[in-house]
């Protein structure tokens, strides 16, 4: 196994264990348990978001099982998990702008921080994962679509 | 010699850019999808070229030229007896072994070809090459390189339309048994003069030996028939099959002489499909994907949405304080922007829903959407190719309806036009919004994502039903090509975003327009009576409706939304605001709807079940009739849509009453 092989597995396992742990505190959290750690790290109390983070880290443990026996299945489910969680990750931060501006228009008072949720903070690890392997997870081989 | 009234067909296989291409020539609109059979019609534009006017014709996509689908005989038939000058074939150079498939066919009919190496960017990209002048040499054609989403080549592909000489064509050659039997049948086919004139007379005899249902019928009654069933059988089922080998190996022969392909990794496209078509990860996937969207749908729209309001809001308040005739402030004030208002307040969901269904339409995403849910549709009888027309009725059942055309087989295309309605389109939006915001806050979007789950569950349980106990027959084999993913443009997003929202914006001007008219002409008559009150005219109505939702906890206000409803379902939430008599502002229509003691928020779950599966609208009526070409199963998909909202919700409000709700 060469070295970036091992890096990828590394990786996944660390990210994906932590999309896993936040995703099960989210989804019992909506249940009304954990209730201190759910304040304390800010996270969401929505079950529907919490099996997308629980989806994400399945997607990236899918990355330690697979690399083993064939790199390029490996590279593919590590590249789809870095996709996911920076897919959810902006559209937290575009629901966090509208939010922002929902509050100012009502004359409310919201902090910036509440919609700091594990699904953006997570996804700075992911875009950690991007930088590493940025020349081979590219977009820039896809063709534009049609008008 | 190309005349001076010049029409160009554009031809080519699903989703190879065709439409692009026609948008670009005629400066034209047409929806353009990241998914096979977006074009179910031929659409005819203008466009001029060099100081000459030309008509081109944008023909739905198709694999073969077979009469197996209504695709495939709109394109055949517009070839064939509409005589185009030329046929410009788009042909996606990134999958050139199948589209070259019907560049064989269009050969043998006997019309001019050109032939557009389109997506030629992909074919760089991935590191393959193509010799265009020994592929055009070979095929006997003119080829072109092309990228019809940037405009690249589309000159040059005119112009070889237009100018380019003539050239001795491919002859495909289809072995010496079946080459015997096509000269045997066109010898016979040369005493016929009736329909063998109309035709390509080689073309005509393969046709005939494919038993093509729709050759076959012009033959019909012929004199001839006879000589040619003998001809038919002799090669017994497998003619058609060998006939589409040898048709391949043509194709084969032609391209091992041009054509280079690299042997590099996964590209992007490959890598995201391992994942997203995963059999475990598939369908979660494609759920996340739903949530976030409808996510993104209620929150992202939120403060565009309190900007309408408060514009409404002073709008209103300017006019109560400077018209001072009563009756016409309030036909103007509670009637037409009280009506009006309360629809284009959503105008941001819809809009937003709109542009995350064009990314995801755009990228590539739907169709492995349909490619995922084939196996969920497959247990129930129908396949992944019906669940495209069901993902276009997020939108709206208009097109969705139209677009089940592209599935072949007529029993479950008839299905499908008839679960389609159960599927969540734009305009119940607004009532699950209401609703879900008055009863269950905080939880808005996942209410509204439920309701959205919840219609897909009653498209799925409707095709059960239907094909176990009405249109009972055999499933048809399913085959739905994954185009590859693409970036989405946010210049073509917005313009489908547009192109799909504006008909709201229309309605909210026309048909909700006069229906506030009419709401309030009835909530303010007979004179004297409270506005919207049960002694108007709207409440006597209610009063006579009431008896038949009453066992569903539903009172005379919700029986006047929902029956004005079937004419739209945007006037369902205008009708509340004026019978709580809150006008355009949806806030206090909550306020009320949560302190009338006749709703709770298992009436508010009652509603909004009832208005996803009731009859739909008049348009999607209309459009069921065209379609089915059935007055009998026009009628039964409202009495079956009718009757099964009825049932459902009685069971969820009678079970809740139970539960202690």
């Amino acid at each position: 196994m060469d070295s970036d092989t091992r890096l990828k597995m590394a990786f996944s396992l660390i990210v994906g264990g932590l999309y896993l742990v936040f995703g099960l505190v989210q989804v019992l959290g909506s249940f009304g348990m954990f209730a201190s750690l759910i304040d304390t790290l800010n996270i969401d109390d929505n079950l529907f978001g919490g099996f997308v983070l629980l989806l994400i880290g399945v997607v990236y443990l899918f990355v330690v099982r697979s690399i083993k026996r064939d790199s390029i299945e490996g590279s593919a489910f590590l590249f789809t998990g870095i996709f996911l969680s920076l897919l959810y990750a902006s559209i937290n931060l575009v629901i966090l702008g509208a939010t922002l501006l929902s509050a100012l228009l009502e004359g409310e008072s919201l902090g910036v921080f509440q919609g700091i949720t594990p699904i953006v903070y997570l996804g700075l690890l992911s875009l950690i994962g991007l930088y590493i392997w940025r020349s081979t997870f590219s977009f820039s081989r896809l063709s534009k679509a049609g008008v | 010699m190309i005349n001076e009234n010049i029409t160009l067909a554009l031809a080519g296989n699903p989703n190879v850019g065709k439409t692009t291409l026609f948008n670009s020539l005629t400066g034209a609109r047409q929806h353009v999808g990241n998914w096979p059979g977006v074009t179910v019609e031929k659409k005819i534009g203008t466009a001029s070229h060099k100081g000459r006017d030309l008509t081109i014709v944008d023909l739905p996509g198709t694999y073969s030229l077979s009469a197996y689908s209504l695709d495939e005989i709109v394109t055949r038939d517009y070839i064939l007896k509409g005589r185009p000058d030329s046929v410009i074939h788009i042909v996606d150079a990134s999958n050139l072994e199948r589209n070259l498939y019907l560049t064989i066919q269009l050969l043998e009919l006997d019309v001019n070809v050109v032939v557009a190496l389109n997506m030629y960017d992909i074919v760089k990209s991935r590191g393959d090459s193509i010799d265009v002048d020994m592929l055009s040499k070979n095929l006997g054609l003119p080829v072109v390189e092309t990228v019809a989403s940037t405009g690249e080549g589309v000159d040059d592909l005119i112009d070889a339309a237009l100018e380019a000489p003539p050239m001795e064509r491919f002859k495909p050659f289809y072995g010496e048994d079946l080459e015997k039997r096509i000269s045997a049948v066109m010898d016979i086919l040369r005493n016929d003069d009736k329909v063998a004139p109309r035709f390509p007379l080689r073309w005509l005899a393969i046709k005939v030996l494919e038993e093509d249902k729709e050759v076959l019928k012009l033959l019909e009654g012929n004199e001839l028939e006879p000589r040619l069933r003998a001809h038919m059988d002799k090669g017994g089922e497998n003619t058609e099959l060998e006939l589409v080998n040898r048709r391949y190996e043509n194709v084969r022969c032609i391209m091992s002489e041009s054509c280079r392909l690299s042997e590099n990794g996964l590209d992007p496209s490959d890598m995201l499909d391992k994942v997203v078509t995963n059999k475990y990860l598939g369908i979660p996937i494609f759920l996340a994907m739903m949530w976030a969207a409808f996510e993104l749908t209620f929150k992202a729209a939120e403060p565009f949405t309190i900007m309408i309001d408060k514009f409404f809001n002073w709008l209103i308040v300017w006019i109560s304080n400077n018209i001072a005739h009563e009756q016409l402030a309030s036909l103007l004030g509670d009637g037409i922007v009280g009506g009006v208002g309360s629809v284009l307040v959503f105008v941001p969901n819809i809009f937003i829903l709109f542009l995350i269904i064009s990314l995801l339409e755009d990228s590539g995403y739907l169709a492995r959407a349909a490619f995922v849910m084939d196996k969920v549709m497959s247990r129930i009888g129908l396949h992944g190719k019906s669940f495209i027309p069901l993902l276009i009725g997020f939108g709206c059942s208009v097109p969705a309806i139209m677009a089940c055309r592209s599935i072949e087989d007529s029993r479950d295309r008839l299905i499908t036009i008839l679960s389609t309605p159960f599927i969540t389109c734009g305009a119940r939006f607004p009532v699950y919004v209401l609703f879900a915001g008055a009863f269950f806050v905080g939880a808005e979007g996942t209410v509204v994502f439920s309701m959205y789950l919840l219609s897909m569950l009653m498209a799925i349980l409707s095709v059960i039903l239907l094909s176990k106990f009405v249109v009972k027959g055999e499933k048809s084999p399913f085959i739905l090509e994954l185009p590859p993913y693409r970036m989405p443009t946010m210049r073509s997003a917005v313009l489908h975003m547009w192109d799909r929202g504006k008909m709201y914006i229309k309605k909210a001007g026309t048909i909700i327009f006069m229906g506030a008219i009419i709401i309030w002409v009835l909530a303010s008559f007979p004179q004297g009576v409270e506005y919207g009150s049960a002694d108007s005219l709207v409440g006597m109505m209610g009063k006579v409706l009431e008896p038949l939702i009453r066992p569903l906890g539903f009172d005379w206000k919700i029986a006047v939304a929902l029956t004005l409803g079937f004419v739209a379902k945007e006037i369902v939430v205008g009708s509340l605001g004026t019978l709580y008599g809150t006008g355009e502002n949806d806030d206090l229509l909550r306020d009320q709807l949560r302190a009338d003691p006749n709703m709770t928020a298992l009436t508010s779950v009652g509603v909004m079940v009832f208005t996803l599966i009731y009859v739909p609208c008049l348009a999607t009526v209309a459009i069921i009739r065209k379609e089915t070409n059935s007055i009998r199963w026009t009628l039964f998909s409202i009495a079956y849509s009718m009757s099964l909202a009825w049932v459902i919700t009685f069971v969820i409000y009678r079970v809740g009453l139970l539960l202690g709700y």
